[in-house]
Order: C-alpha cells, then structure tokens, then sequence
C-alpha cells in the first residue's frame, strides 16, 4: 500500500516532467511538480511523527519565506546567479542531513548505508561550495574568466586521493572520532568544488550549473539511501538522470567536450588575445 | 537486504524514467527545466524532516534546522524562479 502510495506521488512528478514538451504547457507542468513534491513533503508529515514540532515548523516557515522572496524580487539578469545559489543550498541540506544521519547511527547502520552517507556528504559538499563559485562568478562579484592554481591539476588528485581516503577511513575508524572524520569529510569535498569551479568560466558555465544540478539530485538520491525512503531517491535519481543528460545536450549544442570542460588543458595567458589582436 | 535491493531498483528505474522523459523536452525549454530540477533535487527537504522524527540532541536540531531552512529556500525560490521564467515565455511568444 505505502508503495502504491509512493508510485502515484512519483507518477505526478513525471506528468509535471511530461509537460515540458510544450512550452504552451509547461508552466502548469512546473505547478503538477511542484504539487507532486507538497504531496511527498505532505506524506512524509503524516507517516512519521515530527517530535519538535515548533523547531520544524519555524524553520520551514523561515526558508520558505526567504525562497519567495528572494525568488520574486531578483531581477532577470540575476537569476543564472539565483539557481547556482539555490543548487548550493540544496548541497548544504544535503550534507547536513547526511552528517545527522551518519552521526546517529555511526557504525551501526550496514555497510551500504554508510557507504552511501558518506557519498551524500562528499557530493553535497562539493555541490555546495562549486555552486557558491559558480553564483559568484555569474553575479560578477569574483573574475568570471577560468582561473588555474599552479599545480592545478595535481592539487585536484591529491585532493580526490584524500576525499577517498578519509571516506574509506571512516568506515573503519573508531566511533568516538568518526564526527571530525566526517567533518574533514566535508572540508575536504568542499575544497574539491572550489578547485572544480573556479577553472570553468565564461561559456562553459552552464555546462557547470547543469553539471552541479546533476550531482545535487544525486546528493539528495544518496541522502535517500541513507535514511531509507523512496521518495528521495527517486525524486534525486530522476534530478541526476535529467542534469547529466542536460550536461550532455548543452557541451553538443556548443560543440564542446565535456571532458575538455572538466579538464581543461593549461594555457599560456595572454596567448590567444595576441592571436585575436594580429 | 530485500530493502536494499528495492532502494537500488528505485535509483535504477527513476533515472531510466528520468532519461527517457528529458529526451523529449525541446531545447527552447532546457533553461527552465534545469531550474525545475533544481527546486525539485532539494527534496532532501524530506530528509530533514525524518532527522526530527526521532529525538534529537541540541547539535542535531541545529543542523536539522539549518537544513530544512536550507532545503525549503531551495524548494520555493526554484519553483517559483521558474515559474516566472515560465511566465515570460508566454508573455513574448505570441508578440514574437
């Protein structure tokens, strides 16, 4: 029965997805997803009893007023900056409800669970802190063009080669010190995302917002598998599916490679200017 | 462990549905697709109403909180950004 019930809020979401074939159509697709989501958000309430009912309540109340806001008063010009800062806020409650999470049950939860926790931290992390630079960027408080760190690309492994230690290491690790692991956990991926970002500018920056939209449905899927309920993981895995295929559609559309994008090769500076120039 | 292999087939089954859905989606629309997705990817909105659902200590409920402020400025402002992204289409499409 609770499956049934968890299929049909699903089946909404994908009559909401459905709509956007037409333009004429998809606002009222936007609402049915937007339903689709108040009715698991609904669900959610009834299923399971929230005990600070107050603290919960004062918080939603809180987001939900300050997104409106935000959303109805930022100009169009500002909105590209406005979703990559809505991606990292999605990041930070991914993280944060995997760290709660993992903290709770420590060792106690099986393998595949932690395994997962700690993935949802990581990704969450680094959606978070890549969103914040690419919001930057787009809002022009930081340089919009690529910028490369000497060793950039030897910084990014060593980097990715501590995030998997750490990771593995928590698994292992005694449980009076698995919070700081995750903690570091958490630096660790944030600075991963800062490294990821702030090489990709210019043009390529919808590659990377739809990239970070990609990986902020898969934080939320593992935040799912985490705490044990459908509805996440199939909301998050269909966020994954449409933003790496969106990733794919827009380095087409450009004629890019998206492992050129991720990867750029180093360039001399000033080089291609002198070439314009001549 | 039955549980698990659910939780995998649901991953598995929605980004298939999730793949074949997209595909259809015009590339005129891909701009307000990805802000809905965005809003909707926040569902770890959930999540963090489950994390109150057993008692918690004095650091959860802040971080919970924090959370679900998070979560829900996500939800909201990406719902209703697209929405107004939405509306401007249809405001410039029959004048164009």
């Amino acid at each position: 029965m609770t499956l049934l019930i968890d299929f049909s809020v699903i089946m909404v979401l994908i009559v909401g997805i459905w709509q956007f074939r037409m333009p004429s159509k998809a606002r009222f697709g936007n609402l049915t997803a937007a339903f689709s989501l108040l009715c698991a958000f609904f669900l959610v309430l009834y299923r399971s009893g929230i005990i600070d009912g107050s603290v919960v309540m004062v918080s939603l109340a809180g987001g939900a007023i300050a997104g409106y806001a935000v959303a109805r008063s930022v100009s169009m010009i500002q909105i590209p900056a406005m979703v990559a800062f809505q991606h990292g806020a999605g990041g930070v409650a991914a993280f944060l409800v995997s760290l709660v999470e993992l903290t709770r049950g420590g060792h106690a939860l099986d393998l595949m669970r932690e395994v997962s926790g700690v993935s949802g931290l990581t990704i969450g992390a680094l959606t978070f802190s890549g969103s914040m630079i690419a919001s930057a960027k787009l809002a022009n408080k930081i340089r919009q063009t690529p910028q490369t760190l000497p060793a950039h690309n030897l910084l990014m492994l060593v980097n990715i080669a501590a995030i998997v230690g750490v990771g593995t290491a928590s698994v292992y690790a005694p449980a009076d010190s698995l919070f700081y692991l995750y903690l570091a956990q958490i630096g660790l991926s944030a600075f991963f995302g800062i490294l990821f970002s702030m090489r990709i500018g210019g043009a390529d920056m919808p590659v990377l917002i739809s990239f970070l939209n990609a990986t902020a449905g898969l934080a939320a899927s593992f935040c799912g598998l985490v705490i044990g309920n459908q509805l996440l993981i199939a909301f998050g895995a269909t966020v994954a599916a449409s933003g790496s295929i969106l990733t794919h559609v827009m380095c087409t559309a450009m004629n890019r490679n998206i492992f050129k994008i991720i990867l750029p090769e180093v360039k001399r500076a000033g080089k291609p200017l002198k070439k314009a120039a001549g | 462990m039955s549980n698990l292999i659910l939780m995998a087939g649901v991953f598995l089954v929605s980004f298939v549905v999730g793949y074949v859905l997209i595909c259809r989606v015009p590339s005129l629309l891909h701009t307000p697709l990805m802000s809905m997705t965005n809003a909707i990817s926040a569902v770890t909105l959930l999540g963090a109403l489950l994390l109150f659902s057993l008692p918690t200590t004095r650091l959860e409920k802040w971080l919970g909180s924090l959370a679900i402020i998070s979560a829900t400025f996500n939800v909201v402002g990406g719902f209703a950004i697209t929405d107004r992204m939405l509306g401007l289409f249809r405001q410039k499409g029959p004048s164009e």
